[in-house]
């Protein structure tokens, strides 16, 4: 009996071998040669990327992307990922790029690398009903939901360990809109998200819902997310986002989502930006 | 109520989506996905269900090996295979084909059974009488077992396609719009329509399965064959000598025989 | 370990470092106690609906019928769904808020929705097997003067049950199969663990390897059982074929 599987598995492992390869070239010419880029988006978190009542594939992500492969002079290819892939199809290359409000974290540089600069300033939030839970303190022992895939899972009960000894009960949602609907029956006490995209999820509704203690307790910077070591197609691609922030692409981009009159107004300046004090309102781009 | 006849009337986007202007969703999806697992699904099961009772022991462990093994892993668990471990080994695919080829792997495995059950339901002597008129093996499969056991497997088939079809429903957790996602993100976009979302996501599964069986049910009743293959236990045992178990096991099973 | 060019190192350390560990554990531990408890809870539900359904009064026969009819051509995922965020939507008298609060209440309804979907098929199976039964066994029953729930009891469900352990052993792995389901809705079982290490070190491939060989182990050791089971209670097998009638 025995024989039987070694043969079962050299078949096996033989054909592996064929399948797999290794390309040589930089991924900045495989990508022009291709003629097409393939980016990463996902589609479950409004407003940064989603499916609307009209089942269409859109966001701000979207947009960017479309913006990135034009300047790119090459097609776009749209690839869905999810929390859980947009990393890992990254890092094995099934993406080139990936634009899905990927908050840029230590854990992550090791699979892939970001493009400069965070092409959004946001922050992760705890969500809850208004006047239920004053401060982040009181959300010890509470249960709190959070995405599947999001690094809010580890981050948020470090961040409450550091107010209260009472640990919290997490569980993670397979998007933001069960995550949601579960805070808004009550069958979690608070839900961590980034504050946009909480917004969005909320719409209408977020008149009742308030950020526990009114602010961000963890920086969110989204990045776009590009191979490891491809060092010529990651400046590329942030040489592309600069340009499209000193011509304004990026502007008519961000208005059309989160400016006043946009899709999600946002309150907040949530553009790429260096300290004010110093800087006033000058964009995070680099001198040429 | 009003939000019921509202989501209702607005049934063009649970069937289609937003095709042909943007990528087909909703129960199409499911539909298509179904068929194209079926189909890719049984030119392996073929193969595999003529694997499993082939006169060579080598085959017929192997196959059978692959057939335990898929069948008692969860679909989902398979789903999850392929979606993370496809890129590993090079092979760029979209997200749809993904869940393509993981379903037919999943429905492969279950319709290998299938075959195999229906070519065994074929009498021995059919295939002795072929021989005897000078054709050889296959040519003897080909026009004298197949067509008989094909039509021995038909009610098995349609039965399982519809728990097929339910179960293309699993791939929502990958981000496939299906139609179970397509009734979460109605309940997203606009909360207070929730009931009647998935409402219309009850009605729309149910119109297609119950058409299905009701299918299965008139075929079988036509063609007076049973799905015996429903009430076939779910592993093969002469196969589970292939896995590595206890001695005592092994003779437990092999004295079955 | 490089082997071939896999874009992937296998690091085994992974599942055996907390909290990676405690959370395959818990899994392990929920998938089981889920696939048990549905396996119980559809296994009476389903056998007390196959009363019904052969039972020669329309107010019990009709509603049964209605029940497979509907849970039997809608997907185990929607039930899953449906009890998580519905179900406890449309209670009364403030259980609504109760029953939300409740903190495993992700792993009730899995096992709510789980029950529902699998109960449908058990009572479709254990049906089978009742009017598999030879007439000759009731009319024996009834002429040494059981009554109909006598009958029931030590002639007609005994004999079914014999006859149909291989299709409900079938149906029972289905059920532990599809426990992997209840990640949909939160509940922390293995299939969700997996995932959720998945995701958070981007290395799924060793817990996935892992998971699988857990679900492939139960499903052959529930299909050994089952073959072993039979074979001591094996009567006539050709009585199947008077199944589904």
């Amino acid at each position: 009996m025995k024989r039987s599987r070694v043969v079962v598995l050299m078949a096996a492992l033989l054909l592996v071998s064929f399948i797999s390869y290794a390309s040589a070239e930089s991924l900045l010419d495989e990508v022009t040669k291709r003629g097409t880029v393939r980016i990463g988006h996902g589609n479950s978190t409004p407003p940064m990327n989603y499916i609307n009542d009209k089942g269409e594939w859109t966001g701000f992500d979207v947009d960017l992307g479309s913006a990135i492969a034009e300047k790119l002079g090459v097609k776009i290819e749209r690839v869905l990922v999810d929390n859980k892939t947009r990393v890992a199809f990254l890092a094995n290359r099934s993406i080139d790029i990936s634009l899905a409000n990927i908050s840029q974290t230590r854990s992550r540089e090791d699979q892939m690398d970001y493009a400069e600069p965070p092409y959004f300033w946001t922050g992760k939030i705890f969500y809850a009903k208004k006047r239920k839970i004053k401060s982040v303190k009181d959300l010890g022992g509470k249960k709190i939901g959070v995405d599947q895939g999001s690094n809010a899972f580890t981050a948020a009960p470090q961040e409450i360990a550091k107010y209260t000894d009472k640990k919290p009960e997490m569980l993670s949602f397979q998007n933001s809109a069960e995550g949601f609907l579960a805070l808004k029956q009550g069958k979690i006490d608070a839900y961590s998200q980034d504050a946009q995209i909480m917004a969005a999820v909320a719409g209408s509704l977020g008149v009742e819902y308030e950020a526990v203690g009114g602010s961000i307790w963890s920086a969110g910077l989204y990045g776009i997310g590009v191979p490891e070591n491809e060092s010529d197609f990651r400046d590329k691609i942030s040489f592309i986002i600069q340009d499209m922030m000193k011509d304004g692409t990026y502007e008519k981009i961000y208005q059309k989502w989160f400016g006043p009159k946009g899709t999600a107004p946002l309150s907040i300046n949530a553009r790429p930006r260096l300290p004010k004090e110093t800087y006033g309102d000058m964009l995070y781009t680099w001198p040429d | 109520m009003e939000f019921f006849f509202e989501q209702l009337a607005n049934w063009k986007f649970y069937l289609i989506g937003g095709f042909p202007k943007y990528p087909l969703t909703g129960l199409t999806l499911n539909i298509v996905l179904a068929f194209l697992s079926i189909g890719i699904g049984l030119s392996f099961a073929i193969i595999l269900g003529l694997g499993r009772i082939s006169s060579r022991w080598y085959i017929r462990h192997s196959c059978g090996a692959c057939v335990d093994v898929v069948r008692s892993t969860p679909l989902l668990l398979i789903i999850f295979w392929f979606y993370f471990f496809l890129p590993v080994i090079g092979a760029k695919l979209s997200l749809f084909w993904c869940a393509v080829i993981s379903l037919s792997v999943y429905a492969a495995a279950y319709q290998a059974e299938i075959v195999r059950a229906g070519i065994l339901a074929v009498p021995k002597g059919q295939m002795e009488a072929g021989l005897s008129t000078g054709m050889s093996k296959p040519q003897a499969l080909i026009s004298i077992i197949f067509p008989q056991a094909f039509r021995m497997m038909l009610p098995s088939f349609v039965s399982f396609f519809n728990s097929m079809f339910k179960n293309t429903s699993t791939v929502y957790i990958i981000g496939i719009v299906d139609l179970t996602r397509t009734g979460i993100n109605i309940s997203q976009l606009r909360p207070n329509r929730i009931y009647a979302a998935y409402a219309c996501m009850a009605i729309g599964f149910w119109i297609v399965c119950y058409a299905l069986s009701f299918a299965a049910q008139k075929l079988e009743k036509r063609l007076g064959i049973l799905d015996y293959e429903s009430y076939k236990p779910e592993i093969c045992r002469e196969d589970l000598v292939l896995l590595p178990l206890p001695k005592a096991v092994k003779r437990f099973l092999i004295t079955q025989k | 370990m490089k082997f071939f060019n896999l874009r992937y190192d296998f690091d085994w350390s992974i599942p055996f470092r907390e909290p990676y560990l405690g959370w395959l554990i818990t899994g392990v531990k929920l998938t089981l106690l889920i696939a048990i408890v549905t396996a119980i809870m559809s296994l009476l539900i389903g056998t007390a609906l196959a009363i019904m359904r052969v039972s020669r009064f329309k107010f019990l026969n009709i509603p049964a019928k209605i029940y497979v009819e509907i849970v039997r051509n809608i997907p185990g995922l929607f039930w899953l769904l449906f009890f998580y965020f519905i179900f406890p939507q449309l209670l009364p008298f403030g259980l609504t808020d109760k029953i939300n609060q409740y903190a495993y209440y992700s792993v009730v309804a899995g096992i709510l929705g789980l029950t529902v979907d699998n109960s449908a098929y058990v009572s479709d199976i254990v049906r089978a097997g009742i009017l598999a039964v030879p007439r000759g066994h009731i009319e024996a029953a009834v002429s040494s003067g059981l009554n109909r729930l006598q009958q029931l009891r030590y002639i007609i469900l005994p004999e079914a049950f014999r006859t149909i352990l291989p299709p409900l052993g079938t149906r029972m792995i289905h059920n532990f199969k599809n426990s992997s389901l209840c990640m949909a809705v939160a509940a922390p079982e293995l299939t969700w663990a997996t995932q959720q290490i998945e995701s958070i070190t981007f290395r799924g491939l060793e817990v996935t390897l892992l998971a699988t060989v857990f679900y492939v182990t139960i499903a052959l050791s529930m299909a050994m059982i089952i073959i072993r089971l039979e074979k001591k209670w094996k009567i006539d097998m050709t009585s199947i074929s008077k199944m589904r009638t």
